[in-house]
This record gives C-alpha cells, sequence and structure tokens, in this order.
C-alpha cells in the first residue's frame, strides 16, 4: 500500500500495517487492489513515520472494538509504548490528531493516556499552558463553576 | 500548534474521571473544557460531601430550595443531576453533615431532602445505574415506595439497587415494589440488607425469585426478626426452581433450626447457586 504525506513524500507499507487504521482499512476495502498512492494531507511525514512505527510493533495485536470505559485506567502502558510516547508535546499532539484522523484506536489511547498522565495534579493555569487555551470565563462565572464544584477538593 | 478538537479532550479526560482534583483543575480553565469535563466528573461524585449536596440542593425547584436553603438563592449554571449514574449510600452522611453545619437547616428535613434529591436525579438522569438509598432508619413511606417503583420500571435503567436501613414491613403492604421487582429485567444486584422486614419476608421475596429473570445477586442479611416457617417455605421453594441467582446472603437473619432445614433441602436442587453467606 502506498501513502503519501502532506509534503508529498512517498511510504510503502504492508497492507496489515496500513488496515491498522479504520479509514484505510475500509478506503482499501472500498477501491480494491490499486498502485495509486493514498494521500494523506492532514499527516507529515515525520509523524507519518512514527504512526507507521507504532502499527508495524502492534500489527498483529487483537483488534479491539469498544473496550468497556469504566475500566479505563492511565497506568498501564507497556515498555515500548511509553518509549514511543517520549516525544515532545508537539509531536505528541499531532499524533492524537493522525490518530484520531486515521482511525486508529490503540493509537489514541495511548496518546490520551500520556496526555492524561501529563496533566495529572496540574494547576488550571497548567493546563491551560499546556494545551493552549486562553480563559474566557467571567470573574463571576469561575466563582460559580468554582463554589458548585468545590467538593471535588475534600477527601 | 493546532487546538485539540473536543473529541479528543473527552477522550483525554475519561481517563482522569476518579481524579476529581485534576478535573476540577481542569473545569475552571475554559468555558469549553468546562463543559467537557462536566459530565465525566459528575458521572460518579461523591455525594458524601456536604458541599455537593449543596449545589445539588441549589438545583431542586423553587419552593424547595427554599424550604431547605433559603440564603441560598443562585441557580447552578449546571443541570448536574443529569450527568450521575451512580447514587451512593453516603448521600444519607452528606446531607446529614450539611444539616450539621448549617445553621438554618433543619433536621427534620433529612428524609425530605433525601427523598427530592433522589426524585430530581431519577427524573433528570440519562442513564442511572446504581441506586442506593440508606434511609437512616425511616420507614420507607408511600412516596419513597412509588418513586422506587418508578425507578423500577424505568426502560433503559438500573443495574443495582440497595435499599438499607428503611423500615420496610411485610408483603401486605409492598405489592407494587414486589411487582416491579419481579417484572424488572435490568437489574442485577439487589440489596436489602439492614431493614426491618417483617415474619413474612420470606413470602415477600419469593414471587422475585420465581419470575425475575436477571438478578443475579440478593443480599437480604441483617433483617433481624425471626422468619417464620410459611415464609422460609416459599422462599425455599421459588430458590429451587430460580436458574439465575448466583450469590445469595443471608448473613444476621433469624432463622431457626426448622427454617434452615427447608432451606438446605432446597439448595441441592439449585444448580445454579455459586456463593452462599447464612
Amino acid at each position: 500500500v502506498k501513502l503519501t504525506s502532506s509534503e508529498g513524500t512517498e511510504f510503502i507499507i504492508d497492507r496489515k500495517v496500513a488496515e491498522k487504521s479504520v479509514l484505510l482499512k475500509n478506503m482499501l476495502e472500498d477501491v480494491g487492489e490499486s498502485d495509486m498512492a493514498i494521500p494523506l494531507p492532514n499527516v507529515t511525514g515525520p509523524i507519518l513515520n512514527k504512526v507507521i512505527d507504532y502499527c508495524t510493533h502492534h500489527r498483529d495485536d487483537p483488534f479491539v472494538s469498544q473496550e468497556d470505559d469504566s475500566k479505563k485506567v492511565s497506568d498501564d502502558i507497556d515498555d515500548w509504548d511509553a518509549e514511543f510516547c517520549k516525544v515532545d508535546q508537539g509531536t505528541l499532539f499531532e499524533l492524537i490528531l493522525s490518530a484520531n484522523y486515521l482511525d486508529i484506536k490503540p493509537l489514541l489511547d495511548l496518546t490520551c493516556k500520556t496526555v492524561a498522565n501529563m496533566i495529572k495534579g496540574k494547576t488550571p493555569d497548567e493546563i491551560r499552558k499546556t494545551f493552549n487555551i486562553t480563559n474566557d470565563f467571567t470573574p463571576e462565572e469561575e466563582e460559580h463553576v468554582r463554589k458548585e464544584n468545590e467538593w471535588c477538593e475534600e477527601r | 500548534m493546532t487546538p485539540l478538537p473536543v473529541e479528543v479532550f473527552w477522550e483525554i479526560l475519561k481517563y482522569l474521571k476518579h481524579d476529581h482534583k485534576t478535573l476540577f483543575s481542569c473545569l475552571l480553565t475554559s468555558r469549553k473544557l468546562c463543559e467537557i469535563t462536566v459530565p465525566i466528573l459528575w458521572n460518579e461524585p461523591n455525594l458524601e460531601s456536604p458541599k455537593l449536596v449543596r449545589t445539588l440542593i441549589s438545583g431542586l425547584g423553587r419552593k424547595e430550595v427554599k424550604t431547605f436553603i433559603p440564603q441560598n438563592q443562585q441557580k447552578p449554571i449546571f443541570n448536574y443531576a443529569q450527568y450521575i449514574k451512580t447514587v451512593s449510600s453516603g448521600l444519607t452522611a452528606g446531607i446529614n453533615k450539611l444539616i450539621q453545619s448549617e445553621e438554618n437547616f433543619k433536621s427534620m428535613y433529612f428524609y425530605d431532602v433525601l427523598y427530592e434529591l433522589i426524585k430530581m436525579i431519577l427524573h433528570s438522569s440519562k442513564g442511572l445505574k446504581i441506586l442506593e438509598i440508606d434511609g437512616n432508619e425511616r420507614r420507607l413511606n408511600y412516596r419513597f415506595k412509588a418513586l422506587i417503583t418508578y425507578a423500577l420500571n424505568k426502560k433503559n435503567a438500573l443495574v443495582s439497587l440497595q435499599l438499607l436501613n428503611l423500615s420496610i414491613d411485610d408483603i401486605e403492604e409492598q405489592k407494587e415494589l414486589v411487582y416491579a421487582l419481579s417484572n424488572n429485567t435490568t437489574l442485577v444486584s439487589l440489596n436489602l440488607s439492614n431493614n426491618q422486614f417483617g415474619r413474612l419476608a420470606g413470602t415477600t421475596l419469593a414471587p422475585i425469585l420465581l419470575k425475575n429473570k436477571t438478578l443475579t445477586s440478593l443480599n437480604f442479611s441483617n433483617n433481624r426478626r425471626e422468619l417464620t416457617i410459611k415464609g422460609v417455605e416459599a422462599f425455599a421453594s421459588a430458590l429451587s426452581e430460580n436458574k439465575t441467582l448466583r450469590s445469595l446472603t443471608l448473613s444476621n437473619d433469624s432463622l431457626t433450626r426448622e427454617g434452615g432445614i427447608i432451606l438446605a433441602n432446597a439448595l441441592f436442587k439449585n444448580e445454579t447457586l455459586k456463593s452462599l453467606d447464612l
């Protein structure tokens, strides 16, 4: 299977690796065998490289459809995956966006878990900085939200 | 840096659903993040907190709010009750703590507050799964009974029901409740411990065991009145026919020797029960 990243770099990968992405899997099923490269205008070369790394390493994992949300915990990441996620924050966010766009659920889970661990225990200000968010509350609103949810700080 | 889309934030925050402190920080970052965080945070809230009970009370109707906490007139920004999926029995402690800490809050309102809050949550929640009510030794009155029956008849609903420390009497008075429990098709776990079920409790429970096809766990411990032989017989006969129950707890119930033998004989015929605590 041929893929082209946003800058036009071509990647050739196994069909099995490509099929880790639900988006690509569906596309391949629709068009059948073809020599045409699939353009991925939303994914840059270096990120696509990382994504392919991940899919290649996990190529033989069983497909998990819908895991139970109640079992979600953020600390069950294996060594390879943890190493994989040791990238700068920009790259990590790009990976999340690509996993979301290509519909690779296990990669999305892994990267989201990593970000969840990153913001654990942080203050609102630190979280705003992490995600580049501006505070658009009026002081009054902020006070209400704080008051109504103050119970979180107990225990 | 490209901002992350809403559904991605949702994916991230789901991993922090038990980390209330971090979620609290997320709430205060921006309006958008606040809207994503509130439903996750209120999924399984800590109802033992008097501050949380106060927020819930302020979401009640005007009349109730005026009665319970007159100085608090501000309507909450969110309809928090709609996100609650688990009501723990800790709500009773939460209400009691609030009563103790507030001068204007009269202890006579305890049962009314408990009723109104559970009613509000039942009506607005979009998928309440677990309902635990600790009655704090009050009697299961008509209003409450109607409310529980409503909860049991609601479609997409309860998986687990716990009624503790309520004086629940015998079958004559519990027809609607027994009927609702018998016909319910979602409930998996039923806990009726620490209630004052009367001497005919066995007769009360028998039709539930006969008709209900989903219940796998029944806890009926600490109901201290001595059970009649007639009741035990009815219960034992239902138990021998039941094919879904896996766990049964009857510890600290006043079972006579004769009653014990009747029950033991029924257990021989039951093939599904895996755990039994007498």
